[in-house]
């Protein structure tokens, strides 16, 4: 943790923001990967960030992988703004490319879980408003269920069909076009 | 695992859930309806639509996508309660496809299809504030009964739906109508109901005038409000007389803008390649003598060049003697946006100070005049 020291080592410390798990557990982030959070924005806005973030519907397991989605895409805004002048437009581009093929890696990797563990983190990119993420994490679901048949969803999700006969004819009538 | 019998996805947030179902076709996210009670709302909440031809339909000649910015939730029906369509085929004539016929044959198929999905899905079209179609063949009626549903609009246009010419009936409210390559436009029926819109926007796309004026009386209660109009691609051989049936049959018209089509030498090239050049009719048009129009005060005409200029000034002199209230009247040279076909920005007439002096002489008839005369190159 950061003793009272140089004025550096302060000034990095006041752009660090602690962010404090369901289960009590302390995570120190930078300013700008917390921001990605929308949620997290409006506190530091608001000044309410003093003595870390509680955020009760996190837990750290769950904590831990947004996190890492945030630096990683938050180094990827950085590299955004700060490269652009630096390189021609043709050696921009091709280090564009690269890091975003990059990220679409580790993007790919990272959601790479169970789907209790894919659940959980639509639910905490949900709450901390995190875009990206949420994007990310719903698109793996719709994925999933591209084209499936509602018999083959209700399988795969174990979604308890608890509609009458007569309601479920009724919606299929509704939306036949939906069904042919 | 408990989990991997837990029906975890149900459980998460109605704004996820859409989140979900936004990405997927729409034919997908609505059979998500069957799922359970807790599906069973959630396609009728999908803050946008995307709907792909594709998905339904024959393949991948056609698109289709609604907007709807305005969402509003509904119950039991499959509902649209505010919107845009914006329909087109990439289907073009302009592609010229080996054989011409077969063409007309798809865009015919494009509008069936287009009327079954219109009869599929009334209220949604009842909702919608602008509906722009292309690349499509309309029937009269099928237009008829479109405008007789879509009493939202506000927005219309249609490009290359030929078409009978739509009986346009109560489009309340309805500020912009504009239509492009329509050449099929026969003459509408007497209408019976007012149409309030305001602007009406006719391209021509330097081909033949395919509004066939016949009786104003037939006219006067579509255009009553009319007020602005706005005529493109205009070929003067086609004479600019019967345009003056506008003028009789729309007494609030208030501005009038005609852009001539460029007289390039590559457009009369591209005719002759093909074997044939396209005769410019004109429509004949007499406007009974001393007819006057009280409420027009400005008319530009742009695109005006040296080789069409008589014909075009001899119009513009009836129109000034139709005009009493006239205030200004522009001759522009320059083209708004450049020329289709050369690419050209302005036909380089007038440029002289000498043209500009005759052309305001000619336009003005050698007298003092009540009105502005603007000539711009």
């Amino acid at each position: 943790m950061a003793s009272a020291g140089s004025g550096d080592e302060k000034a990095a410390a006041a752009a660090m923001i602690t962010l404090i798990s369901s289960d009590n557990e302390k995570f120190e982030v930078t300013e700008a990967t917390a921001t990605l959070s929308q949620t997290i924005r409006h506190m530091i806005e608001d000044g309410c960030t003093d003595g870390g973030v509680p955020l009760p519907n996190v837990t750290s397991k769950i904590l831990a992988r947004v996190i890492e989605y945030c630096k990683k895409h938050a180094t990827a805004a950085a590299g955004e703004e700060g490269s652009s002048s630096s390189f021609s437009d043709a050696a921009f581009l091709e280090v564009d490319r690269a890091f975003l093929e990059e990220l679409e890696e580790f993007d790919d990797a990272f959601l790479e879980v169970d789907r209790a563990t894919l659940f959980d983190l639509i639910l905490a990119a949900n709450y901390l408003d995190i875009k990206g993420l949420l994007n990310l994490t719903c698109q793996k679901v719709a994925d999933s269920v591209k084209g499936k048949t509602p018999e083959q969803i209700r399988e795969m999700y174990n979604i308890v069909n608890d509609l009458t006969p007569e309601e479920e004819a009724e919606i299929r009538r509704e939306t036949q076009w939906a069904f042919e | 695992m408990l989990s991997d019998r837990e029906d975890l996805i149900s459980t998460l947030p109605s704004d996820v859930l859409l989140s979900i179902l936004e990405k997927l076709q729409l034919r997908d996210a609505a059979r998500a309806g069957v799922l359970s009670q807790r599906w069973r709302s959630l396609p009728h909440q999908l803050p946008r639509l995307a709907m792909d031809f594709n998905d339904f339909l024959l393949p991948a000649e056609a698109q289709l996508h609604v907007h709807r910015p305005r969402p509003q939730r509904s119950h039991g029906h499959w509902q649209v309660c505010a919107g845009e369509l914006d329909i087109s085929t990439t289907y073009d004539l302009d592609d010229r496809y080996d054989d011409g016929q077969h063409a007309g044959v798809v865009m015919l198929a494009y509008g069936r299809r287009f009327r079954t999905l219109f009869d599929g899905c009334p209220a949604a079209f009842g909702g919608l504030t602008r509906l722009a179609m292309k690349n499509m063949y309309l029937r009269g009626c099928d237009l008829d009964d479109v405008l007789t549903t879509c009493t939202m609009l506000e927005t219309m246009s249609l490009h290359d739906c030929d078409t009978g010419w739509p009986q346009l009936v109560s489009l309340p409210d309805a500020s912009v109508m504009s239509f492009g390559h329509v050449p099929r436009l026969a003459t509408p029926d007497p209408c019976q109901h007012c149409l309030r819109f305001t602007d009406l926007r006719l391209n021509f796309r330097g081909e033949n005038i395919w509004v066939k004026p016949e009786s104003p009386k037939r006219f006067t209660n579509m255009f009553c409000n009319l007020k602005h109009v706005k005529i493109r691609n205009l070929h003067e051989d086609c004479g600019l007389s019967w345009i003056s049936f506008l003028l009789q049959v729309s007494p609030c018209l208030k501005e009038l803008h005609i852009k001539l089509v460029c007289d390039c030498e590559c457009e009369i090239e591209e005719d002759n390649e093909d074997g044939f050049a396209t005769k410019k009719t004109n429509v004949p048009w007499e406007v009974a003598a001393g007819f006057k129009h009280y409420g027009l005060t400005r008319v530009t005409i742009m695109g005006l060049h040296s080789t069409g200029e008589s014909i075009a000034v001899a119009y513009i002199r009836r129109l000034v003697e139709a005009a009493v209230n006239l205030e200004e009247i522009r001759c522009v040279g320059k083209l708004d946006m450049p020329c289709d076909e050369c690419g050209a920005t302005g036909t380089g007439y007038p440029s002289t100070d000498q043209e500009k002096d005759s052309l305001r002489q000619r336009i003005s008839g050698g007298e003092p005049v009540p009105f502005k005369i603007c000539i711009q190159f």
